[in-house]
């Protein structure tokens, strides 16, 4: 299959991924932070030394603070439901995926959703500005766009945040790996990161960064320690780290970690070629509709949302799927986005291109594409 | 000789462990808790002298120290 979905989750695995993990399963299977004896002891240190491995990609010198969860859902769930409580004002963009927007409706928390302006981030800075209120808590936004790939500006709302005492929470899922997100020049409080896409991880691993404390838990349990106590230790990252970790997972992101950090101006360019070519393909396509009004490396992560005009998305993703190849169609789980760029009733067409993405794949889906748009006349319903 | 330095959870014994050895301290860890009844489970770092510069150190760079064993040569 033409793997075209790494928005989703990294397709094809480094193989430096596949033998961390093999050998997580093969020669470490024990419960890390539980017994005593010297395998136990070295799937402890393993998990450490990913922590350490993980803080250093991303400019943050508390090990203690990187913290393995089940997926960056998970994450983001810990850091507003441990952070946060009902009265407190979040502002968020309106880009923002259900991963964010759920938790914030199930709480009942009073939200702003600020524009994000494709063009202009002076616009959208404002527009943060002028949402902060007397009860505004934290700033959470999308590092970049599921949808349309659209990076946000996050130094400066680091600034912003800082300046005004408040929270900042980055939901990291696209940007983790690709963008260049440091947590201290940033002034980043918690980054929620998929260690399964940017960081070709096995799926089921996520990663929460927390530069600040989380008051609350959501999950308690056996930590491995203090366990005379009925309470959850108040020391991260055993405090939101209940119940046995997926070392065999947190295999794949120690290894998964070392490629990018090998690999990351490669990894970055391949894509951003690709995305770069296709963007001028289908701009120069007729019957295509596109929604970002350009499309540089500079703004935009290697995401791009389209349609084949008359349409529905299903549809040309299925088509694309009897072709061997591989895109997301619909909504992405991000309904605010596909209502910000008038795509709420038929959903959008994604391409996500992957470092082992070549140039056959892209000739392949160009080709594809064309012949769907020549003969779109017989798919209108 | 040895000294059993009780630090509670796994991940602080390493990052204690790294430390200590940073700072020229030979150090392992040990799953083991100094007083079980009163810690329950935990992890210790052990070290072979130099205890009150490793105090120094552990605290220097803000790890609690529960509580400390000193095990006589046999």
């Amino acid at each position: 299959m033409i793997y075209f979905d790494n928005a989703a989750t990294s397709g094809k695995k480094p193989p430096s991924v596949i033998n961390a993990v093999n050998k997580a399963l093969t020669e470490l299977s024990a419960n890390p932070g539980r017994s005593g004896h010297n395998l136990s002891k070295r799937a402890s240190e393993l998990i450490y030394e990913t922590r350490k491995n993980v803080a250093e990609l991303f400019g943050f010198e508390k090990t203690e603070g990187v913290i393995f969860t089940n997926n960056c859902t998970q994450s983001i769930n810990t850091v507003l439901k441990g952070v946060l409580s009902k009265g407190d004002h979040i502002i968020i963009t309106d880009m923002e995926h259900n991963a964010v927007m759920r938790p914030i409706a199930k709480m009942g928390l009073d939200y702003t959703a600020v524009n994000v302006s494709l063009t202009d981030d002076e616009n959208t800075l404002l527009n943060i500005k002028n949402a902060i209120k007397p009860n505004t808590k934290m700033i959470f936004v999308t590092a970049a766009s599921n949808v349309i790939g659209k990076k946000m500006p996050l130094k400066d709302i680091g600034s912003i945040a800082k300046e005004n005492g408040l929270y900042f929470a980055v939901d990291g899922a696209q940007g983790g790996g690709v963008m260049d997100i440091d947590m201290e020049k940033f002034n980043i409080d918690y980054l929620s990161l998929a260690a399964h896409k940017g960081l070709y991880a096995p799926m089921g691993t996520g990663v929460l960064l927390a530069n600040k404390d989380i008051k609350n838990t959501i999950i308690e349990g056996g930590t491995g320690t203090n366990s005379i106590s009925l309470y959850q230790p108040e020391e991260l990252p055993e405090k939101l780290e209940s119940g046995t970790v997926n070392l065999v997972g947190i295999a794949g992101i120690n290894a998964g970690v070392n490629f990018v950090k090998k690999y990351k101006e490669k990894i970055v360019k391949t894509e951003e070629n690709i995305i770069t070519d296709f963007y001028s393909f289908l701009k120069n396509t007729e019957n295509i509709e596109l929604y970002t009004p350009s499309f540089d490396t500079k703004n935009y992560v290697p995401v791009i949302s389209f349609n084949v005009k008359g349409l529905n998305s299903q549809i040309t993703a299925s088509l694309l799927n009897d072709n061997n190849i591989a895109v997301r169609a619909g909504l992405h789980c991000a309904p605010m986005t596909h209502k910000k760029i008038g795509t709420l009733d038929f959903g959008t067409v994604r391409v996500s291109p992957g470092y082992f993405n070549t140039a056959n794949d892209l000739a392949l889906l160009k080709k594809t594409v064309k012949k769907i748009c020549e003969n779109r006349k017989k798919y209108i319903e | 000789m040895k000294y059993e330095i009780m630090i509670g959870t796994v991940t602080y014994a390493l990052k204690a462990k790294d430390i200590l050895r940073h700072n020229g301290i030979k150090a392992y860890v040990e799953r083991k808790s100094v007083n079980i009844g009163k810690y329950g489970c935990g992890y210790s770092v052990v070290i072979k002298d130099n205890i009150e510069t490793a105090k120094t150190i552990l605290a220097d760079s803000g790890i609690k120290i529960l509580d400390i064993k000193y095990e006589a040569a046999r």
